[in-house]
């Protein structure tokens, strides 16, 4: 690809999708596109939940839609590279978005029974891909799901 | 049977989750009791214990879930899976939920409709066939 034959794989840091980095709010994880990472990203979803005032139930729903959300990117990694995840929160809502590069051309299949435990547990999700403009080397692909916040009674 | 938990470690010092699978028999029933965090990456362990138990084809197959603190799709695909080769074999799966945790996800997933769910043990290994 690209002319590159590089065997050893370096975490990457290329263009994530974080080109607003504007909010001060807003909580970005790097971490290798690995699955022994979903314990730290399920523990920071539940800690940014919980201090969002979310319920004890949405709170694990929360945590249960980023760790499918994750799972679903870190499959679809190319290996040895960076997923890239971001936290946001308004007054409405908590919104999660996550980036692999990969060699898919095609977003995720939402016929999983791993997007369906996702858009049950979430109250939107979308994923899709757009090529990698930068390197060349095959696609971003992205998961993006948001939680309202529990009305205030 | 004591299958321990993993202690993966990456190169870099990262634990990843930790699952533990514990056999016991009680009879002609089979109960795996399983301990800890079933996401993507550990849900093989309790594939490859499930696959270990139906094997020896036990009348009844129980996997307790009493001690599992997150339970992923890939859990609840390896919990379907089971209850597919128990089947097979004409012998009975249940599962045992009795956190709100793992209750809370079997139902908003359906589950609870599609497995047989126990509250406590003691029900789900007295429970005649079915």
């Amino acid at each position: 690809m690209n002319g590159r034959h590089d065997t050893e794989v370096k975490v990457t840091e290329t263009q994530p999708p974080s080109q607003d980095v504007g909010a001060q709010d807003d909580i970005e994880l790097r971490l290798g596109a690995s699955l022994v990472h979903l314990p730290i990203i399920r523990s920071v979803a539940a800690n940014i939940a919980m201090r969002a005032d979310f319920d004890l139930d949405a709170i694990s729903d929360l945590r249960l839609a980023v760790d499918e959300a994750c799972s679903t990117l870190i499959t679809r990694a190319v290996p040895g590279t960076t997923m890239v995840c971001r936290f946001t929160i308004d007054d409405n809502e908590l919104r999660f978005r996550g980036a692999v590069t990969s060699a898919d051309d095609e977003a995720p299949s939402t016929a999983s029974f791993g997007w369906r435990v996702l858009t049950t547990l979430a109250d939107s999700a979308n994923a899709w891909v757009e090529p990698a403009v930068h390197d060349g080397q095959g696609n971003w692909v992205h998961v993006e799901l948001a939680k309202r916040k529990p009305e205030l009674t | 049977m004591s299958i321990p938990g993993p202690s993966a470690r990456e190169p870099n010092g990262t634990h990843a989750a930790v699952v533990s699978v514990r056999t016991e028999r009680r009879g002609d029933v089979l109960v795996l009791a399983v301990a800890g965090e079933i996401d993507m990456a550990t849900a093989p362990r309790l594939d490859d214990a499930i696959a270990g138990a139906t094997r020896a084809r036990p009348r009844v197959l129980v996997v307790d879930l009493s001690e599992v603190v997150f339970l992923s799709a890939a859990g609840m695909s390896a919990l379907m899976r089971a209850a597919d080769d128990t089947t097979a074999y004409a012998g009975s799966f249940r599962v045992v939920a009795s956190t709100p945790l793992t209750q809370r996800v079997l139902e908003l997933m359906g589950l609870d409709d599609e497995l047989e769910v126990h509250r406590d043990l003691e029900a789900a290994c007295r429970e005649p066939n079915s």
